[in-house]
């Protein structure tokens, strides 16, 4: 029984630490979401499937549902048409562009989310620097209403998820052999051609892995929505935030959650089995 | 009017120039190997054919028009990369049948085309497979199945074999050379092996530093080398530095080391040369009958064959012995060595 013990101590401290940190709220915001809330009594322990119904039925949440996942496949789509040209570009650059190019695609990453989409406030506000310079230059009259819509929220989501795609597409691409688009031109196949029917499909794990991230990523976004989509355009986590600290109805809010979490995991298993079916006889 | 000619073309990277004023001409049909070392300038030489990369300088010409800057899909050349370059996404017939979809021919008849091809390098069964699923030397069948599918006007094959063990690629290469000879295309090979290249061409273009070293038959240039480096890179040679001490007609005298050599050829009286001799050229015989003496220091038996090393006064000398099934001489034993006149030859000073 010893030579056992040693990988249980080993991966022991992980597992403690997964169980506090990971387990215990999860479980916790599950058995809160069945419970009941009203203003005057404050939480109270009647348990039922009550906050879950709620959000099912009612239309307000659907269209929150809605709007969040529209701006997740948006964003994801976004991020595979810009990543994708992106990393393979990066990977025909010397050493030293490509250095110099990664830092740049990676950037976003290392400023924090809240400073980061402050500054797309900075620029897209009413007084911001992209209006100040339009109405200074006289194509427009007055300012274009660019904060608090569904467009802010994408692009702010797709300069800082598409690192996230180039570094996906890049790992399966350095698993390309650079001969194969020799190969393909040298049997007559155009540059267009090429790039469709042979490099694209063997960069498509890469692509899916990264949509993957990118989507999940997406989906329980919050700063950015919250910042620059405001009260008015919530998404799923913004809306978990509101009624848990604007309406303190913590059980509604542990519902929309577990909700999202559900959702996402069902969506994330799912294609993650479908990419697995179609590459496993072609990729190792 | 060759089919294939290359004219004074060069290749210059930066400061480096890895092709240096190279012509060759290449005939329908023929097969011709590119044989150096790495660094010689041979896979640069098969890329400006292919049309990967462009001359600095020089022309290249296939059926007497000039290709020097064609696009790569305009050349019509089927080409056999070294990684096999195989499309892991399709199936073996899916990769035969690209160069034809490209071509835009009619899906029958691709069928047909593929399945006899498929047929030829005999991986008919294996059609729909992955290349994943594939041995080494099947993948190389589908790659060569993939470039002469096509009917291209030129097959350029790059160190095709050189990811086989052993025993297959002496397989490959009679294979290859059969393949080549049925569909009768005109062929490049680029290899370091100089086996393979004598196995395989009609003519082998020996290059080093960039330029062509020599060019003939593979029969021809090693016999008949011309100079060390090919002499060398062709098979082993026995060499020797001496000095001309005599010269009578069409042999000279040379003394390498206090030994006196005949050797066929001219130099003049007093000049420093190198000759050399190849080891199966070298017969035994018995100690004092032989043009020296030498003492065996080691025999390794090789199957077809028994490799010694001697030691003599003109210095260590390689030989090699066919098995002519009974026991030869054994390490220790004092030996004559002798080797007819005309099989040593005059390099210039090494």
């Amino acid at each position: 029984m010893k030579r056992y013990l040693p990988p249980y101590l080993l991966s022991g401290p992980a597992v403690i630490i997964f169980v506090i940190m990971l387990a215990v709220p999860m479980i916790m915001t599950f058995m809160l979401s069945f419970k009941s809330f009203s203003f005057y009594t404050g939480i109270t322990p009647d348990y039922g499937w009550h906050n879950y119904l709620e959000v099912v039925t009612d239309s307000y949440f659907h269209e929150i549902f809605f709007r969040t996942y529209a701006i997740s496949i948006g964003v994801t789509l976004l991020c595979a048409l810009i990543g994708a040209p992106e990393a393979y570009i990066l990977n025909r650059m010397t050493k030293a562009w490509r250095s110099m190019c990664l830092l740049a695609i990676l950037g976003p990453l290392l400023i924090s989310v809240i400073v980061r989409t402050l500054g797309w406030a900075l620029l897209i506000g009413n007084n911001g620097v992209i209006n100040d310079a339009l109405l200074l230059l006289g194509v427009i009259d007055e300012p274009l209403r660019m904060m608090y819509t569904t467009q802010a929220i994408v692009v702010a989501l797709v300069h800082v998820l598409v690192p996230f795609m180039v570094l996906s597409v890049w790992t399966t691409l350095q698993k390309l052999d650079p001969q194969v688009e020799n190969a393909s031109m040298s049997l007559g196949a155009s540059h267009f051609t090429t790039m469709y029917r042979v490099v694209l499909p063997q960069i498509m794990p890469g692509i899916l892995a990264g949509s993957l991230i990118v989507f999940a990523l997406t989906a329980s976004a919050f700063a950015t929505p919250s910042i620059l989509g405001g009260r008015a355009l919530k998404v799923v986590a913004t809306t978990a935030y509101d009624e848990y600290l604007n309406t303190l109805n913590w059980p509604l809010g542990a519902a929309i959650a577990t909700i999202l979490l559900i959702a996402n995991i069902v969506v994330v298993m799912s294609y993650n089995k479908y990419v697995e079916h179609k590459y496993a006889a072609v990729f190792d | 009017m060759s089919f294939l000619s290359l004219k004074n073309v060069s290749k210059q990277y930066g400061d480096s120039l890895a092709v240096q004023d190279f012509n060759l001409n290449v005939e329908k049909g023929e097969f011709i190997s590119l044989l150096g070392p790495s660094g010689c300038g041979k896979t640069t030489t098969l890329n400006m054919i292919a049309g990967f990369e462009e001359p600095t300088t020089g022309t290249i010409e296939i059926s007497g028009k000039d290709m020097t800057y064609a696009a790569p899909n305009t050349r019509d050349i089927g080409i056999v990369f070294q990684s096999y370059a195989l499309f892991p996404h399709m199936t073996v017939a899916e990769n035969v049948g690209f160069g034809l979809e490209m071509r835009r021919v009619g899906k029958e008849e691709r069928r047909q085309r593929v399945l006899e091809t498929l047929e030829l390098v005999r991986l008919t069964q294996f059609a729909d497979r992955f290349p994943k699923a594939l041995s080494g030397g099947q993948r190389q069948r589908v790659a060569l199945a993939r470039a002469i599918v096509i009917k291209p006007q030129l097959l350029l094959l790059d160190e095709p074999l050189s990811a086989l063990d052993a025993k297959i690629r002496e397989r490959m290469q009679i294979e290859l050379r059969n393949i080549q000879h049925e569909v009768g295309v005109t062929t490049i090979l680029v290899t370091h092996d100089q086996a393979e290249a004598m196995a395989m061409s009609d003519r082998i273009a020996v290059m080093n530093f960039g330029r062509m070293a020599r060019l003939g038959a593979p029969f021809e240039i090693y016999e008949q080398p011309g100079d060390l480096f090919t002499s060398n890179f062709l098979g082993s040679t026995n060499m020797f530095d001496g000095e001309v001490s005599e010269q009578a007609g069409d042999v000279v005298m040379v003394n390498c080391s206090g030994v006196e050599l005949s050797v066929q050829g001219n130099a003049a009286k007093g000049s420093k040369i190198t000759v050399g001799v190849r080891p199966e050229k070298i017969a035994l015989v018995e100690a004092g009958l032989g043009l020296i003496d030498a003492k065996i220091k080691t025999r390794i038996f090789m199957g077809t064959r028994w490799a010694y090393q001697l030691e003599s006064s003109l210095g260590t000398l390689d030989v090699t012995l066919q098995n002519a099934g009974h026991e030869v001489a054994g390490e220790g034993v004092i030996v004559g060595v002798t080797w007819p006149r005309h099989a040593i030859r005059i390099f210039a000073e090494g």
